[in-house]
């Protein structure tokens, strides 16, 4: 199996979006870097990771309410 | 003299990036922009606004009532250097300069070394995120300065007891409100958390302060309560009841932080995130080191802004949005800040790695900048208006008439453009004849109708592609402004009837 398990077609799709923009002639070697298969194996990463700031919140939330409950003891 | 030297050489890198063509790119004023620049204009030669209002505190302009700060703030520019882009640009790019200088000396009030308060500056300077609205005039980032200036004097005063710096805070504070949205929910809240941390006896000297900012609140809840209009703009936004926690919790995305915030770009494009990419590890070494600082007054400040931040971006519609967080800013540099203390302490090989990935990020976001970004955008920020108007203000009296589109596009024909106010820049009108009869020179402001418009005699009609028949003869152009995709902007045509009776 590849490393770069990404629908080809999508990687078609944004740099096809791109050039319509006109885009991609302007930045050939940012094109390169981004809009590539590795560019979407980092997007997935971050869908994957989304939740983690939501995670973070989630611990100060806790935090401040055990904290609030041990200053009215 | 040699630390000096090294602030001076941040302020100057963070001066050159905001100020560097800053006149000429974006190549054309943002809607806001014009507006600002009009109503600046029309309040000094006249103290009225576009609609004839004796000097406001809320601005009817677009139909935004927009707050009264920046433009006024532009009132003396104007005065004594003329109005021009640049000039129009140059209040927010400057306090978007001094913002810079604050985060060094607040950071080094917060406890944290010269060395760190110095690379936070210059990460800070070379961040997109405040770059991008630095360089368009968005309040967002006059409110910014104006935040962190006052939280600057407050630290002063929280050790030397000075009344004139709780007095600057508490003026600053309350000017920030007049100036961006997000600020009036988001300065009461820090104001109330300063307070709980200090719960400073009532003497004279906390009691004036207090007064001042009263005052500012007072004077912008007595404009919403006798006013309801200027609400009219917040109506619009309110994301609804049910769906606030829903949108705040939004913002708490890493994908946004980190990799697509749609600054530069629309959303199925890559982008920028709030931070660089390569921020990402030593964010996560600030959090480590939030956890274990012993400076417990940060540490509060800091998960204040983390929770306080994007309140008042909850409460408006739409994606998250990089402007409407401009004020969890702070947050996001306290974090670095602690990050980078921790960078700074190993092998230089991190450091040197971190600047090498910092610089390819800087040298992408001005990519996407300084090339990119007008592809996307150019039809949202009407450009092809400001080089209409210049033809148009030299050679109107050639015409009977002259009928100028309000209705354009890049790819389909949907933004509704305001030329009226960049005739009346461009062209120099002055606002005092404009009030009066509201009328620049023979020019009508909407769509040409082309089986009528063609009739006329002597009429030069501008508009877009879908403005005239698809089997239109393209040797009747006199003259095309092109988007900078290629797409064409703007048509010129001079009716006449001998021309237009072949396609009838």
């Amino acid at each position: 199996m590849s490393l770069f398990f990404f629908d080809s077609v999508a990687v078609d799709r944004i740099v096809q979006l791109r050039r319509l923009a006109g885009v991609t002639s302007e930045s050939p070697l940012y094109t390169r870097l981004f809009y590539n298969k590795a560019g979407l194996l980092i997007e997935k990463a971050f869908d994957l990771l989304d939740f983690l700031p939501l995670v973070f919140l989630f611990i100060i939330l806790i935090y401040l309410f055990f904290r609030l409950i041990k200053q009215h003891r | 003299m040699r630390r000096l030297l090294v602030v001076v050489s941040i302020i100057l890198l963070a001066g050159f990036i905001r100020f560097w063509q800053l006149g000429d790119f974006p190549p054309s004023l943002s809607i806001d922009e014009i507006s600002f620049a009009f109503n600046a204009n029309s309040i000094f030669q006249t103290s009225h606004d576009e609609h004839g209002v004796y000097l406001p505190l809320s601005f009817k302009s677009l139909g935004d009532y927009k707050l009264p700060h920046d433009i006024y703030l532009r009132v003396p520019i104007f005065a004594l250097f003329g109005v021009s882009e640049f000039n129009t640009r140059l209040p927010v790019a400057a306090f978007s300069v001094l913002t810079v200088f604050v985060v060094i000396v607040l950071l080094q009030k917060l406890k944290f070394s010269f060395k760190v308060s110095i690379f936070t500056g210059f990460w800070f300077s070379l961040l997109g995120w405040h770059i991008f609205y630095s360089r368009s005039s968005f309040e967002a980032i006059t409110a910014l300065f104006y935040i962190l200036l006052g939280l600057y004097w407050f630290l002063i005063w929280k050790k030397n007891n000075s009344p004139l710096t709780i007095l600057g805070a508490s003026l600053v504070w309350g000017l920030s409100i007049w100036t961006y949205n997000t600020q009036r929910i988001f300065v009461p809240l820090l104001v109330l958390f300063l307070y709980l941390q200090i719960k400073p006896k009532i003497k004279p000297i906390v009691v004036m302060p207090i007064l001042v900012f009263i005052a500012f609140c007072t004077a912008l809840i007595a404009l919403v309560v006798f006013d309801r209009s200027s609400t009219g703009r917040a109506v619009d936004l309110f994301v609804g009841w049910d769906k606030i926690l829903e949108q705040y919790l939004n913002y708490f995305s890493l994908k946004f932080w980190f990799w697509k915030a749609g600054i530069i770009t629309p959303k199925d494009f890559q982008g920028l995130g709030l931070l660089n990419l390569v921020d990402l590890p030593i964010f996560i070494l600030g959090i480590i080191g939030l956890f274990k600082s012993k400076n417990i007054f940060l540490k509060k400040l800091t998960l204040f802004w983390f929770l306080a931040g994007p309140i008042a971006a909850g409460f408006t519609k739409g994606d998250p949005s990089p402007i409407r967080v401009i004020v969890w800013m702070p947050f996001f540099i306290f974090i670095m800040s602690m990050g980078f203390e921790t960078l700074l302490k190993q092998r230089k090989i991190w450091l040197i790695g971190y600047l090498v990935g910092l610089a390819f990020c800087f040298s992408y976001f001005m990519d996407l900048y300084s090339r990119n970004f007008m592809k996307f955008y150019a039809d949202q920020w009407h450009f092809g208006y400001k080089q209409a108007a210049i033809y148009v203000c030299q050679n109107h009296d050639k015409f009977d008439q002259i009928i100028v589109t309000d209705k354009y596009g890049i790819v389909v024909n949907k933004i509704k453009t305001v030329p009226y106010l960049y005739f009346l820049i461009y062209c120099n009108i002055d606002p005092e004849k404009y009030l009066q009869n509201r009328e620049i020179y023979n020019i009508s402001f909407r769509q040409p109708q082309w089986f009528y418009d063609s009739q006329l005699s002597n009429t030069l009609l501008i508009g877009s592609q879908w403005d005239f028949p698809e089997n239109f003869p393209k040797n009747w152009i006199d003259k095309q402004i092109d988007f900078p995709t290629g797409e064409p902007a703007l048509l010129f045509i001079e009716t006449s009837p001998k021309k237009t009776s072949v396609i009838k």
